[in-house]
């Protein structure tokens, strides 16, 4: 494995055989590595229709070419594979030690077709991949799955599984590695129950080979002394757990299932914020080589939620907190801990709580239905208790255990006005309502309701002379955004951690990728090759017969009606204007969202133009 | 005449000293804006902070008045 070429693995679990493919440089060069690259393989070598649950679902698991070295952040690696949650595509993206890990073991990532008849993990130990009986695993959570594996091969090994929610094939679980740093999203979690995969476990030493080392230690070298804008101060005082109640406040947070916003509504939201929630922290967690470490290792010594794990992230203290209307801070450690170990999406799961509890504040479910749990809004040890057992596929649990769509279907009575999803997954703790720019991100991008993916919530920390937009003003917005969602797929598919991103000057990005790749990479570079990122997982869904402007999202996230009160009060937003400017300028067609011919071939995707003609 | 200032998360470190849990309560003179009193009180403008007066957004230059609540809030984007 050089710097000038990926070396994936490939693995038929139905058949047990396996296979490397080296991809060189001109492959890299147009679509880097991460989701790009996927998204370019999965394009080629798989239809059009698979069943996402099924054998010819391709699921991958893909670091970057800055995972594991000195750029900064370089700890991600990213999950794909079709949403068995959307029908679309799919992709996840986590932290922690095992994309590194991945690497040091000798592969730049790994793709599993097929289905196998018995579970299974694959293990690589220093280059040599294995598939072995996972009996003694299967139905062990992701912390005792992680520690027997550890037990058996040691401490320095790196485990990515999937815990009981995603062997039960819950639409909502994920994947989950160190014990709870989590691919989330796209329900990606189902699709490597349904290949009975229980495990990718990684060990080696292998060292990953940079076109200039001098250049990238100095890079490293003076980039740490610039880690100071931004969201750097609070993501190391607190990690994003410092956002929860100014968010709260300011209506970027949801609140009461997207019914409400502001402080009225939710007066006790300090209980669940910065200061609240250190004050539970043990220790600091950092992911691979990081210097910001937002992470925490938290610890409830006793009482009902008596628990230990890891530090919740903002939008986990946002959906389980302002969402539900629960000011317990323990009940949202313990619930995270349940999630983490099930393998559940703490997103959905927790929407899926909010819109349960306004069902039945609502009297569409009784305590029949939810078996004598009382599902009232700050109820937490009723929230508590319904997440267990949807990680547990349990009684009404099961109801709700593939998130707010099928809920509605199970349900029925009406209850599709208390789903917030867009195109069936479950909108984060960011409303377009505050910030615009999500408005396009969440309906656009290839996987919907996804706030990681660019545009205007995630800006570079500086280096980037952007406009200011006001808020109720949603003309003018297109270049911004564009420029934004862009760089956010390099970031993404080069491995890197969004929150240096967020903390640091963007330049950080295409110098550490030139001195890592050898490659002449400048932001003009990420301009052109961030949109052909983008391109390549929009033609996947296109081809799938999906159209992003056909996803249903619901009227409280655009304020169709507006909020009576609060800080968001009379806001509706003008998602039209936003979307049609901006298929305007990506040169993609305002009614089918297919991008021009002219467009296509600009970006060097002619196999695409062929598709879409 | 006073005014509240509440700041959030990290922001909390940049109230005077013997502020009690994120709020301060500040004199100012008639007619100051939120512009002058963060200045006053160290905010670098650079950091493209959210102003809140009376749970309303509102931007930098508005006038304070007598027992306004300014809360100043860090930049958004979480994970």
């Amino acid at each position: 494995m050089g710097q000038g070429s990926a070396k994936i693995l490939f693995v038929d679990l139905s058949s047990g055989d396996m296979k490397d493919e080296l991809f060189g440089e001109d492959f890299l060069r147009k679509f880097i590595g991460g989701y790009g690259l996927a998204a370019k393989i999965i394009y080629d070598r798989q239809k059009a229709g698979v069943d996402a649950l099924g054998p010819e679902n391709m699921l991958g698991f893909l670091t970057g070419p800055l995972t594991g070295t000195p750029a900064i952040i370089g700890s991600r690696y990213v999950v794909v594979g079709k949403s068995p949650l959307t029908g679309t595509w799919g992709d996840a993206n986590s932290g922690g030690y095992f994309g590194p890990a991945l690497k040091f073991a000798g592969y730049d990532g790994v793709f599993f077709t097929g289905i196998s008849d018995k579970p299974v993990y694959l293990l690589i130990n220093e280059g040599k991949p294995e598939l072995i009986d996972a009996a003694g695993l299967w139905g062990k959570d992701c912390c005792d799955t992680e520690d027997l594996l550890k037990e058996k091969y040691g401490n320095k090994t790196n485990i990515s599984c999937i815990g009981p929610s995603g062997e039960k094939l819950s639409l909502i679980s994920c994947i989950i590695n160190d014990k709870g740093r989590a691919a989330g999203r796209s329900g990606l979690g189902a699709v490597m129950g349904s290949k009975k995969l229980k495990a990718v476990v990684v060990k080696g030493d292998m060292k990953v080979p940079l076109a200039d080392e001098e250049k990238t230690k100095t890079l490293r070298r003076e980039y740490m002394k610039r880690i100071n804008v931004g969201l750097a101060d609070l993501l190391r005082d607190y990690g994003t757990a410092g956002l929860t109640a100014g968010a709260s406040e300011t209506g970027d947070s949801p609140a009461k299932n997207w019914g409400d916003a502001g402080s009225e509504v939710f007066p006790t939201v300090e209980k669940i914020s910065d200061d609240a929630v250190v004050a539970l922290q043990e220790r600091k967690w950092a992911c691979w080589q990081c210097p910001i470490a937002c992470g925490g290792h938290m610890k409830v010594v006793e009482g009902p939620f008596a628990t230990e794990g890891h530090k919740p992230e903002y939008e986990t203290l946002a959906v389980y907190g302002t969402m539900c209307l629960n000011d317990n801070l323990e009940s949202i450690i313990k619930v995270n801990d349940i999630c983490n170990r099930s393998g559940l999406d703490t997103i959905s799961a927790g929407c899926t709580v909010a819109f349960a509890i306004e069902c039945y504040e609502n009297g569409l479910i009784t305590k029949e239905d939810t078996g004598g749990i009382e599902l009232k809004w700050g109820n937490a040890e009723a929230i508590v208790a319904m997440t267990e057992k949807m990680a547990r596929r349990e009684g009404f649990g099961d109801v709700l255990a593939d998130g707010t769509k099928i809920a509605v279907e199970k349900i029925g009575k009406g209850s599709e006005k208390y789903a917030v999803h867009i195109g069936g997954q479950e909108v984060p703790m960011h409303d377009p309502k505050f910030t615009p720019g999500l408005g396009p991100t969440y309906l656009l991008d290839a996987t919907p309701a996804r706030h990681t993916q660019g545009g205007e919530l995630i800006a570079p920390g500086e280096g980037l002379d952007l406009p200011e937009h006001e808020r109720t003003v949603y003309t003018g917005r297109a270049e911004s955004q564009r420029t934004l969602v862009n760089l956010m797929h390099v970031v993404n598919a080069a491995g890197l951690c969004m929150f240096g991103y967020l903390s640091m000057d963007v330049h950080s990005v295409p110098e550490f990728m030139a001195s890592v790749t050898g490659w002449d990479f400048t932001m003009d570079d990420c301009q052109e090759t961030g949109e052909r990122i983008g391109t390549i997982r929009h033609a996947f869904n296109l081809r799938e017969g999906h159209n992003p402007l056909a996803r249903d999202v619901n009227g409280r996230v655009i304020g169709k009606p507006p909020l009576k009160a609060g800080p968001l009060e009379g806001i509706s937003i003008d998602m039209d204007t936003m979307v049609k400017e901006y298929l305007k300028l990506m040169d993609w067609d305002p009614v089918t969202t297919v991008p021009s011919q002219k467009r296509l071939k600009e970006l060097e995707l002619d196999e695409v133009a062929a598709d879409l003609k | 005449m006073k005014v509240e200032v509440r700041l959030f998360a990290n922001l909390a470190k940049l109230l005077p000293p013997g502020s009690q849990k994120k709020r301060s309560t500040i004199n100012v003179k008639k007619g100051t804006t939120v512009d002058e009193l963060l200045e006053r009180l160290n905010i670098p403008p650079k950091i493209t902070n959210i102003i809140m007066v009376n749970g309303k957004h509102q931007g930098r230059d508005i006038e304070l008045s007598e027992g306004d609540v300014l809360s100043v809030f860090p930049p958004i984007a979480g994970g």
